[in-house]
This record gives C-alpha cells, structure tokens and sequence, in this order.
C-alpha cells in the first residue's frame, strides 16, 4: 500500500520491461493476443462512450460561446481545438484505464496468487517479459489506435451535433476547423495517448506483481491499480498540456 | 412444527436437475432419518453440493420434489421456506465469519436476525435479552470446545482451525434440528481433520441433530458415519451402511475404498465401526 | 443490455429495500463519513489539476479572440457544469466503485453472503443498502468539494500562466449563469453518485468464482461505471437544457 515502496516497484518494473525490450525476445503472438484482447475488445464500449461525449461538447460550447460572445459562428473552431487537444483524448484514456488497466491487474494479481508466476519462475522464464513486455506494447499501440478512433468518433458526433441543431452545413464546419486545427494538435495528442498507454499498462501490472492474499488481495490491488492510474493519467495529462502551451 | 418421529428428516423424490444440457442429478430418490450422519460422496462436479442447495431451497428440482420434515418444499411459500432454513443449519466450506464482527456477533448473528426474531414472536417466545443471548453464545461456543476468552477478537486473529469452530458455532446458535456440512475438512491438514470429525460425532450424539456432510473424502466417512451414499454420472452409485458400502464390488467404490484404508494405515488410525 | 437489465432490478430491489425498513441512521453516517474521508485526499488532487488543465486549455483559445477576461467565467461554468462531475466521477468509480465492489465481491466468494442470508438475515437489507446511502452521500460530498477545489487550481493557473488575477476570475463568473450553473452541476452528481452505488454494488453483490472472480467484478464495475456515467452525462445535460429555456424563457 504504501506510496514510497510502491514508486521503488513501479521504476523497477520499468527499468526492468524497457531493459527487456531491447534485449529480450519480442513475443509476437503474445502482443497479438494482447492487442486483440485488450485493444479490439474496448472499442465498443469508447465507441459508444467518446459518441456521447461528442455530443454533448457541441452542446455545451455552443452555450458558452453564446454566453460569452453572444454568436455561435465560433463553435468548429472553438469544439475542435478541445476535443482534439483534450477531451478526444481524456476520455478514452480514462476508459482505457478502467478497462485494460483493471483487467490486467486482476489478471496478473490472480496469476501471482494462485503461484503461477512462481511456476513461470520456476520454469526458467522470466515473468516481466513474459507477461509485462508483450501488455506494454500492446497498451501502447492500442492506446494510440483507440485514441485516433476516438478522436474521429467525437468529432463526427460533434459535427452532427452542430449539422442537427445549430444549422451548419458539414463542408462550412470542415473548412472552418482546417483553420483552427492542424498537424500539430494531431501530434500533440498521439503523444499524449501514447504516454497513458505507457503507464497504465506498467502500472495495472505492477499491482499485480504486488497482488497477495487471495480474493481480497486480488481485488485491493485492482482497485489500487485503477485509483493510480487514474491519478498518473490526469497528472501526466496536466504536465503535457504544460508543455504544449509552452510551445504554443 | 411438529411432524412425527417417523417421517424422514429429508427425503428426495425422484429429483433431477440439469445445467443446460448437463444432467447432475437424474431421478435419485433417497431418505434420511432423524438423527443419523450420512455422507454424501462422489467425485468433484458430481451434484453433492448441488443436493445440499436442494435441501434448503436455494435450488429447485427440474423434476421430482424435495421434502423437509414432511414438507414438500416445492408447495411453500417464502415464508414456509424460511421456515425450513432455520431448522437446517448451513456449514460452509469456508468459514464464511464477517470479518469487521467480533466472535461475539458473529455467533450472535443469528439469534438477532429479523427472521428469528419474527419466528419467535409467531410461537408466543418472548424476545431474547442481551443477557440469553450471551449464555447462548457461551454454551455453543462450549459445544465446539471454545472458551469465552476469544468473544471479543475479530476473525482474521484466531487460527484458520478455530474460525471453523466459530462458524459452527454460529450455525449451531439459533438451535437447527439438522446440520448440512459442505465438504468441512476439505484443506485441512490431517490432524485438525480428525478433530472436526469428532466433533460432528459428538454434536449428533448429544444434540441429536441429522448431519449431512458433503464429502470427497472416504476415510472420513468410514469414522463416523452411520450411512453413505455414493453418487456417480448423476445418479445413486451406492446407498447403504459402512459394513454394506464395504461389500459393494463397484470399482468406484473400491477405488476410495482402497485409498481410504491406505490413509488409515498410513496415519495408524483405526476405523471405529 | 442485459447487464443494464439486471442493474434495473438491482436499483428496484434496493429502492424496495429502503423502502420497506427503517435505517440505521448513525451506521449509515458513520460508512459515509469513511468513504469520504478515504477518497478525500485523492478527489483534492484530482480536482486541483483537472481545473488547472482545463484553464490552460481555454487561456490558450481565448487568448486568440483577446477574450481573456471571459476566462474565469468559461471556466468555471464548463469545469463546474461538464468537465468536473465527469472527471471526478470517473475517479469516483475508481476509488469507492472498485473498493466496494472488492468488498462485497470477496464476501461473496467466500460464502459471507450465504451465511447472512441462511443466519435469517436479509444480505441486500443488511450489506448492501447501507453501503448504497453512504456511497451516494459521500460521493454528491466529494464531488462538491472536488469541483470546488477545482475552482482553486484554475484561479492558480490563470494568475500564474495567463496573467488574470483572481478577483478578474471571480467577477466574470456571473456572467455564465451564476447559481444555475451549480445547480446542474449538483444535479449531475447526485446522477452519478447513485450510478457509483448501485453499480459497485451490483458487480460486487453477484461476483462468483473465487480471487479471478472478485478482479472480474472490480473491473467491470470500473467499465460499467464510466461507461453509464458518459451516457447519463448526455441525458442530464439535455435536461439541464431543457430546464434552462423554461426558466429562462429561451435566453
């Protein structure tokens, strides 16, 4: 439980997976199974989710913008720049989170109870690149491919948002994003994604390793596991929007 | 409540029960008499959990009826099933003890429950004070050879052997009429083993409850119970006495047989019937 | 769908519930104040950065339409109306869903829930409801004080990164609704503090199969809690909507 033990696991674990992967085996069809697993199996559900969040935005900017500056002309520029610089990317790294994240601790933490990762141990294999390694690519190319589809799927949601109610055509609301939104916030955001992808799948399987003492061990670790994550996801959101700004 | 002494404690009528399109029980009848411990045995997956769930109404038969004391469960409300539930007192495999309660509460659990307590008021009892509940809690607690000195630790700080006792005990508390053990040694090193055992003989012999006890475990069987019944590919492999499940020539049979016999030579316990 | 089926009748069950027998009123103070002094610390610093975030997002859009002055008041109405309940919830789920859900579910697995209910004793009467007032209350607590701390982090970040100085912030608030404003944002936490319980509880309550089974039901109760609160996000702010052109009269 405690926070300074906790931090010495997390950098050991990582030294430990990024040491594996330059000189470790890559297992192939473990990150396959991985990426289908954790990556196919959550679209639907950040499909559905970043749908209605895209929705919503239009919605409420639009009463913003009407508050502020008393026009709605501004809605593409000003809905585009959030959705792609935040909340296209928050959500669903959230959802990752709570998904993948949890999923992967109370894996690994039924593993490490029930001793089967001193079986892996035992049988000569070593458990971080057997089991960390192939959940941290897979983390990170998944987070990266459910990002972009959420970012699609809530700017179209919000483009129909703005068709529906607010009287844009869609080529008007296209051609007035190109203007706010470029390369640039595209990149900023794959950054972003590709470090909640990093960490929570580091995280999610450092809880696991720690996991001990049967049900009640399985479940305190993912629960842990969730809150950490969660905390690391809107911190590192924080620092990288710093940056960003910075270089705005 | 008063049924006579001769009708069965728990009789099974022709019952079957599948999960989906596998069959667990298929048509087993059997009795029960008031008083005797029989075990129930078979391989794992084989329905012996599956009929201790029948006997207290958390399952119901596809086919067939089940009766309590006479009763046919199928024909009582939930009320009357309640009702059931509280003369049979469940044993679990586990010791299933609320872990923020004390032992005191834990074993007092039962005797606070509203269904209880509505029970009582139903024949005319008066409430129990604080004060019948704690003699209670002491003289069960005595039943399964626990003194008063651990009324106020938590669970997880007594020994895995005495939360067993204490679970017993709270299953014991409000004074059911028959006991249902689900597979109770089941994990248990061998000598703490021989120590339930004894005392599942000594609750029947002095309490007068019937006891089913859910085993996979024939040795245990051979100490203390009165009759056996073996189920296999969900139906009655064998149904008698020790002497009876002895002479039986199915291999099954032979197999735990042979195995149970080789646990007592090896631990030099000798088999008391 | 079936899933949200059987949350349906676990809501009615525990409506009944409550209905039907009295509470024990200082048990159910006592659990809130728990859950909300065990996620207290985590809902300060989640709220503090996510008011942060959100201003250097919308100091940097503003400051292109030389609207800077607007920024406390965009602010605090988005964090306050959209943003803060959705982010603070969703940490919610993490904090109290998933912990709940590991309590029931372990005493679950290891027959404690059995024993209850053939003890004579009513588990969902018993366990559940309890913990289902004191999850609500404390989580409306925590999210109140989370947006609240939210305002705090954001009036830093405006001083500090965009040059509005906090009385600037402070009277541009009116401006976007004022009490209304809070209104809906209390609004949404109620909504979602009651998702939050009911459905912790109801993974927790029906979690089988040993450790493996009580990680199934912490991370379900994750993933269905963010997932009923995104589409209860969308369904209040229409209503919130709809409440403010009646009362406004249609601005």
């Amino acid at each position: 439980m405690s926070t300074p033990s906790f931090a010495r696991d997390l950098i050991q674990m990582s030294s430990e997976t990024v040491t594996w992967g330059f000189k470790g085996k890559w297992r192939r069809e473990e990150i396959v199974h991985h990426l289908v697993h954790h990556g196919i199996g959550s679209i639907p559900i950040i499909a559905i989710s970043t749908a209605f969040a895209g929705l919503v935005v239009t919605q409420e900017i639009a009463y913003h913008m009407d508050h502020a500056l008393h026009t709605t002309t501004m809605i593409p520029g000003f809905t585009g720049q959030f959705i792609m610089r935040e909340l296209g990317i928050a959500v669903p790294a959230l959802l990752i989170v709570s998904k993948v994240g949890a999923s992967m601790t109370a894996e690994i933490g039924g593993m490490k109870v029930t001793e089967q990762i001193d079986a892996l141990k035992l049988l000569g294999i070593n458990p971080v690149g057997y089991l960390v390694f192939p959940r941290l690519i897979a983390g990170i190319i998944g987070s990266v491919s459910l990002t972009l589809i959420a970012l699609a799927v809530t700017l179209f949601c919000a483009i129909l948002m703005a068709v529906v109610k607010f009287n844009f055509s869609w080529l008007e609301y296209v051609n007035n994003l190109r203007h706010f939104v470029g390369l640039k916030d595209l990149a900023c955001a794959l950054v972003k994604a590709l470090s909640y992808g990093a960490v929570t799948p580091l995280i999610a399987c450092t809880y696991g390793f720690r996991c001990q003492g049967g049900a009640q061990g399985v479940g305190s670790a993912t629960t842990n596991s969730v809150v950490s994550a969660t905390i690391a996801v809107i911190l590192l959101d924080f620092v990288l929007t710093y940056l960003f700004t910075l270089m705005a | 409540m008063s049924a006579s002494a001769n009708t069965p404690a728990i009789r099974f009528d022709s019952v079957s029960k599948a999960f989906g399109s596998k069959k667990i029980l298929s048509e087993v009848s059997f009795e029960i008499a008031r008083g005797e411990i029989v075990f129930v045995l078979g391989k794992s997956g084989m329905g012996k959990s599956v009929t201790l769930k029948h006997i207290i109404g958390v399952m119901k038969p596809d086919a067939g009826r089940v009766f309590v004391e006479g009763k046919d469960l199928s024909t009582l409300d939930s009320r009357g099933l309640s009702g059931v539930r509280r003369r049979c007192g469940m044993v679990f495999q586990q010791p299933a003890l609320l872990d923020s309660l004390t032992v005191y509460e834990n074993v007092a659990f039962g005797l606070k429950s509203p269904e209880f307590r509505t029970a009582r008021a139903a024949s005319g009892q008066k409430e129990l004070t604080e004060n019948e509940i704690q003699t209670r809690v002491v003289e069960v607690l005595e039943l399964v050879k626990l003194d008063s000195s651990i009324l106020n630790l938590n669970p997880p700080q007594i020994s895995y052997g005495m939360q067993k006792r204490v679970s017993l005990a709270r299953t014991l508390a409000p004074g059911p009429s028959h006991l249902l053990f689900d597979e109770p040694t089941t994990g248990l090193d061998p000598i703490t083993t021989q120590a339930v055992n004894k005392l599942i003989r000594e609750l029947s012999d002095k309490l007068k409850v019937t006891s089913v006890v859910v085993s996979h475990d024939m040795a245990c069987a051979l100490q203390i119970a009165d009759r056996v019944l073996v189920l296999d590919q969900a139906r009655i492999l064998v149904w008698g006495t020790i002497p009876e499940i002895r002479q039986s020539k199915e291999p099954l049979i032979q197999d735990f047989l042979s195995e149970a016999l080789e646990f007592e030579s090896q631990s030099g316990q000798e088999v008391h019937r | 769908m079936k899933a949200l089926g059987l949350l349906v009748i676990f809501y009615r069950d525990i409506f009944r519930s409550i209905l039907r027998s009295k509470q024990n009123k200082r048990q159910i103070f006592q659990q809130t104040v728990e859950v909300y002094t065990r996620s207290f610390s985590t809902v300060v610093f989640a709220g503090i950065f996510v008011g942060a975030i959100l201003t250097l997002q919308f100091q940097l859009v503003l400051a292109d339409y030389e609207a800077l002055s607007m920024l406390g008041g965009i602010t605090t109405s988005a964090c306050v109306r959209e943003v803060g309940p959705l982010i603070i919830s969703f940490l919610l789920a993490g904090k109290i869903g998933a912990f709940t859900a590991a309590e029931l579910g372990t005493m679950r697995v290891t027959e404690q829930i059995d024993a209850i209910e053939c003890l004579g004793t009513d588990p969902l009467e018993y366990l559940v409801v309890p913990r289902f007032i004191a999850i609500v209350n404390a989580s409306i607590l925590l999210l109140v004080v989370g947006l609240l701390v939210s305002l705090a982090g954001s009036m830093l970040v405006a001083l500090l990164v965009a040059g509005v100085n906090p009385l600037q912030y402070i009277t541009s608030i009116p401006r976007f609704g004022g009490f209304s404003v809070f209104a809906a944002g209390m609004f949404k936490s109620m909504v979602y503090g009651t998702i939050v319980a009911g459905v912790a509880c109801h993974q927790g309550f029906t979690a089988s199969g040993g450790a493996k089974g009580v990680g199934k039901a912490v991370t379900w109760a994750a993933i269905y809690t963010n997932l009923y609160i995104v589409l209860a996000n969308f369904v209040t702010s229409q209503l919130i909507d709809l409440m403010n052109q009646i009362f406004a009269g249609g601005h």
